[in-house]
């Protein structure tokens, strides 16, 4: 513990040194953690969504706006009579967007868009045995065909969309992550590389004083700790600030939990200690071999 | 404490260059020995042999229990630790101050605690005479004084063995005497110790023995008093 605290003490007056070298590293390791922040964000909101609809299994049925309420009862008898329907509930636009406020969280929808943009619906609930995609499919496509009916979805297709999103999404956030890999080690590596090569004279002291490999490598690798943790954190507060200031116009949007965050910073840490590792290394061994190859 | 046995030692590809040739000692525990030679005759080189900053060509080297064809990798900073070097310009850190500067080599071999080390630190600084410029960094000392901070930190773990190269040869009369001084308190207390200098007087007067190299090879191994006698 106190070693720790003694070599994080020597990593950061190694970085306070080389100030400009250091600012410019965690800017450029924070730009690129934002963005990986932001994926992430974007992520976790189709999963929650995702999931939320999966729990809708009926139809949606959405009447053409200004149908006459004669019209909406004729439909609403003939699709009660229909085999694969259970039950049918009538809800008007007015119920839809309480309902969508509810849910979301906020009562400016109709502020925001200037409208309220819901049609009347109704909500069928498919009878036991024609809950599976192909009845569905089949039944919103007859009852789609009715004169009065703008459109007809059910949650799978919400699902499937989303599903295409996510993976979208998610193929992104791999390649965002593999990016912020490679940034962290090329960024670490030529920070560290700077760093030990302005001690290098310092460096070559100590070793022949005694000083264990460990001992002249610590101080560096936590000086490449600190700075991906001061990334990271700078890069989550931006997301957060962000988040905030939005929070009004993109409602219903969540944050990222805490075990995610968890999870991101100990993966940015990890990376940040094998990148500082390899860098030290890497560069203590180039001194070396230059010194004197035949030296211990 | 250490032994030579038939070193041969060449910086060049080409063997037969020899910088030391046949050197062959042994330096008993408690002996205060002057290394005397012409500029490149092999003095330096004797003495970083001694710490494997570099490996004999030929024969072996031992020193407190290791021996220089046997060592690990890893037992190479232990050995290290068992000798205080003074180099011959300093190499003090230069963005620590003096007292950091013998801290850090207090802590290198494990010892953290911050009392303990400062304690430590404030002994060895009164022993050489710098306790009152403990917080300035090296360039704003003498060149005596960065003499003296580097014999400190070189004693700061207590090491059984100092190297010291050519500890006065930028220094004045009064204080080369100083650092000598400090020596010898240490040569009292024990310690044994091997000095690489072009100063034949102080050799005379101060050493228990007195080794001359020329162009790599001992020409006089001369023991001027029993070590562990006094001198005032
Ligand atoms: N790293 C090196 N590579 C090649 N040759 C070296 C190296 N170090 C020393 N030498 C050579 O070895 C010889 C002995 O050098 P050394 O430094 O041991 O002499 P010295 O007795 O300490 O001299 P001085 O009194 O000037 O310090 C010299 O000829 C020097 O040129
Ligand atoms: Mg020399």
């Amino acid at each position: 513990m106190r070693a720790l605290a003694f070599f994080v003490q020597e990593g950061w007056s190694s970085l306070r040194r080389n100030l400009a070298a250091s600012l410019a590293a965690v800017t450029a390791l924070a730009a690129v953690l934002f963005v990986l922040l932001l994926l992430l964000l974007i992520s976790h909101n189709i999963l929650f969504l995702a999931a939320r609809l999966e729990a809708r299994k009926g139809l949606s049925v959405f009447l053409d706006p200004g149908l006459p309420p004669e019209r909406v009862e004729e439909l609403r008898r003939h699709f009660t009579g229909f085999r694969e329907v259970a039950s049918l509930r009538f809800v008007s636009r007015a119920a839809a967007l309480a309902d969508v406020e509810a849910d979301l969280g906020t009562s400016r929808i109709e502020e925001i868009l200037g409208g309220n943009p819901l049609p009347d619906t109704f909500l069928i609930e498919p009878a036991p045995g024609s809950a599976d995609a192909a009845a569905l499919e089949r039944l919103a496509g007859e009852i789609g065909a009715y004169d009065g009916v703008e459109d007809v979805v059910y949650g799978r297709r919400w699902v499937e969309a989303l599903d295409q999103g996510l993976r979208v999404v998610s193929q992104a956030n791999g390649l965002t992550a593999g990016l912020a890999i490679l940034a962290i080690i090329l960024v670490l590596g030529n920070t560290l590389r700077l760093l030990v090569l302005m001690r290098e004279e310092q460096l070559g002291v100590m070793k022949v004083i005694g000083a264990t490999d460990a001992f002249l490598r610590a101080p560096f690798i936590t000086a490449g700790a600190l700075l991906c943790m001061l990334a990271a954190g700078a890069a989550l507060i931006c997301l957060y600030a962000g988040f905030l200031a939005t929070r009004d116009w993109l409602a219903g949007v969540r944050f990222l939990p805490v075990h995610w965050l968890a999870f991101f910073f100990l993966g940015v840490g990890f990376v940040g200690l094998a990148g500082s590792w390899l860098t030290v290394q890497a560069t203590l061994h180039h001194l070396a071999r230059r010194g004197d190859s035949g030296r211990a | 404490m250490i032994a030579f046995e038939h070193v041969h030692k060449s910086y060049a590809v080409r063997r037969g260059d020899w910088v030391l040739e046949d050197l062959h000692l042994t330096v008993e525990p408690g002996e205060l020995v002057f290394i005397l030679g012409h500029s490149g005759a092999g003095k330096s080189t004797l003495l970083k042999l001694i710490t494997l900053e570099e490996r004999p060509t030929r024969g072996t080297v031992e020193v407190a229990g290791f021996r220089s064809d046997r060592i690990r990798r890893g037992e190479v900073p232990q050995l290290r630790r068992r000798c205080g070097v003074v180099f011959q310009d300093f190499r003090l850190i230069r963005d620590k101050t003096i007292s950091e500067n013998v801290a850090y080599c207090l802590r290198m071999t494990g010892t953290l605690e911050k009392g303990v080390v400062r304690r430590a630190v404030a002994r060895v600084l009164h022993s050489v005479g710098l306790y009152g410029l403990r917080d300035r960094f090296p360039h704003e000392l003498s060149g005596g004084e960065q003499q003296r901070a580097a014999i400190g930190r070189a004693l700061i773990h207590q090491p059984p063995i100092l190297l010291a190269d050519e500890p006065t040869g930028n220094l004045d009369t009064r204080t080369g005497d100083e650092v000598m001084e400090v020596l010898l308190r240490l040569h009292r207390a024990g310690t044994t110790i091997l000095v690489a200098t072009h100063d034949e007087q102080r050799a005379q007067r101060l050493a228990t023995r007195r080794l001359t190299l020329e162009q790599g090879r001992v020409v006089e191994d001369l023991f001027l008093r029993p070590h562990g006698t006094e001198i005032y």
